[in-house]
């Protein structure tokens, strides 16, 4: 995966769009998400929607993560999840 | 030497039936009545069955193929190394007898012997064999049961659009309809406190520096552990039997678009916790990309499902097939749909107890 800066800007934008339209399916509004702040933390999605995050981030980026790579440090993040894309694709 | 799998017939106009569902792939472990495969035509629908253990070793259309009525749908051998040359050398034997493929296989599913039946041409067709059976009103009597499914619904009177449904979406209809075809069904539910639970999940992630928060998890491998402990959790009605399954296999139903699918944990009774939340997370993700394989997605002997992120207050969910128990997961209730063949209220409220906390 290139680690162009403006791909990598384009990749923040949708996934950060993505986590916006999963929250919205359970009534929460995830607009002032910010690519440095903890997913998780936010309480933005809750675990089966992290769960289908990460299942899109997959195919969208055609990874295949092994479940021990399933950390806050690699995906706590859009930061980490999109170094993790650049570093793994 | 592996046996054939027909496809069957549906009406007697149809010659061609559409491949719809097909449930197990090349080296499923079957039983004997083990659904295989779904069929259908524009009037009905019917389920191919195995009617013996074993293992598929060949299927030979894919879901959505248009397939002759008589025509081989698998092959179902006793042993996951039996050689598929045994097939063809089958194959060749029968073309050498004077006989199509087709028209053997129609002869072993009725138990006929080629000499009784009179052929239009050169070779015996599966035509001659099925006009040899329909003067004489046979019944089949090979390899393969077919079962109705429930009588074709009413088509609906008022202008519409028709859309073909997904095959997984399919599968999900198949999967419902058990409860109403074969189940005895009641439900039960008690109040329920997650407090003690989500406490416990947060240690559990912490200590395990997970990414997604493992209550649902965790509560899933409780159920599983009660199911050994309480077989009957872990039972189905059989005839006149209660059959015991020898190990617990437990659904975990995952939304995926506007499908719900169940992913199923194999041998979770025998289990770590933290195995299983593992092996469970794979199988959810698998399932949401829709690359499930049909033996990671039935088998079920138990199940867990939750709304709790719907914040509905209940739900009653529905049987899968052969299960006796389903958990359903709510914000404040802990409910359960079972099959009062198999259990009694006084079974699902005790189980339910255990499962409202984690110890």
């Amino acid at each position: 995966m290139t680690s162009d800066p403006m791909a990598s800007e384009t990749m923040r934008g949708e996934i950060r769009a993505k986590v916006i339209e999963l929250a919205r399916e359970i009534g929460r509004d995830a607009k002032s998400l910010t690519a440095d702040r903890s997913i998780p933390d936010t309480g933005y999605l809750d675990s089966p929607g992290i769960m289908a995050l990460i299942a899109w981030f997959e195919v969208r980026f055609g990874l295949d993560i092994e479940q021990e790579d399933l950390t806050l440090e690699n995906f706590g993040t859009i930061d980490a999840m999109v170094e993790y894309a650049v570093s793994h694709g | 030497m592996p046996v054939s799998v027909l496809i069957p017939r549906i009406n007697n106009n149809d010659d061609t039936v559409r491949l719809s569902v097909l449930m197990v792939a090349r080296g499923a472990a079957v039983k004997t009545g083990d659904p295989l495969a779904e069929v259908e035509t524009d009037k009905a629908n019917f389920s191919v069955e195995a009617e013996q253990d074993g293992f598929v070793l060949r299927v030979e259309y894919e879901v959505g193929a248009t397939c002759d009525v008589g025509s081989v749908l698998m092959w179902v051998g006793g042993s996951i190394d039996e050689q598929i040359e045994q097939i063809e050398e089958a194959k060749s034997a029968t073309a050498a007898a004077g006989a199509t493929v087709k028209s053997l296989l129609l002869l072993a599913r009725y138990g006929l012997n080629q000499s009784a039946v009179p052929s239009s041409g050169e070779r015996l067709t599966a035509e001659d064999v099925e006009a040899y059976v329909r003067s004489r009103g046979l019944q089949p009597k090979g390899a393969v049961t077919v079962h109705a499914a429930a009588p074709a619904e009413p088509k609906p009177e008022e202008p519409g659009r028709r859309e073909s449904m997904s095959p997984q979406h399919r599968a999900m209809a198949k999967t419902v309809t058990w409860q109403r075809d074969h189940a005895a069904t009641g439900y039960i539910e008690v109040p329920f406190d997650p407090a003690a639970w989500e406490q416990d999940a947060k240690q559990f992630r912490a200590k395990h520096s997970l990414m997604m928060d493992p209550l649902l998890s965790l509560m899933a491998w409780k159920l599983a552990q009660l199911a050994v402990q309480y077989p009957k959790l872990n039972a189905t009605a059989d005839g006149g039997d209660l059959y015991f399954f020898d190990q617990v296999n437990a659904g975990f139903t995952v939304q995926n678009g506007d499908v719900l699918m169940m992913p199923v944990v194999r041998n979770a009774g025998g289990m770590t916790s933290e195995a299983f939340v593992s092996a469970l997370g794979k199988l959810q993700r698998q399932a949401m990309k829709n690359a499930l394989k049909p033996s990671e997605a039935a088998g079920a002997t138990i199940a867990f499902t939750s709304m709790a992120r719907w914040n509905v207050s209940r739900h009653v969910p529905l049987l899968p097939p052969h299960c006796a128990f389903i958990l359903a997961h709510s914000s404040a209730q802990l409910g359960a749909t079972y099959d009062h063949r198999v259990l009694t209220g006084f079974d699902v409220v005790q189980a339910l107890r255990e499962m409202t906390k984690p110890t």
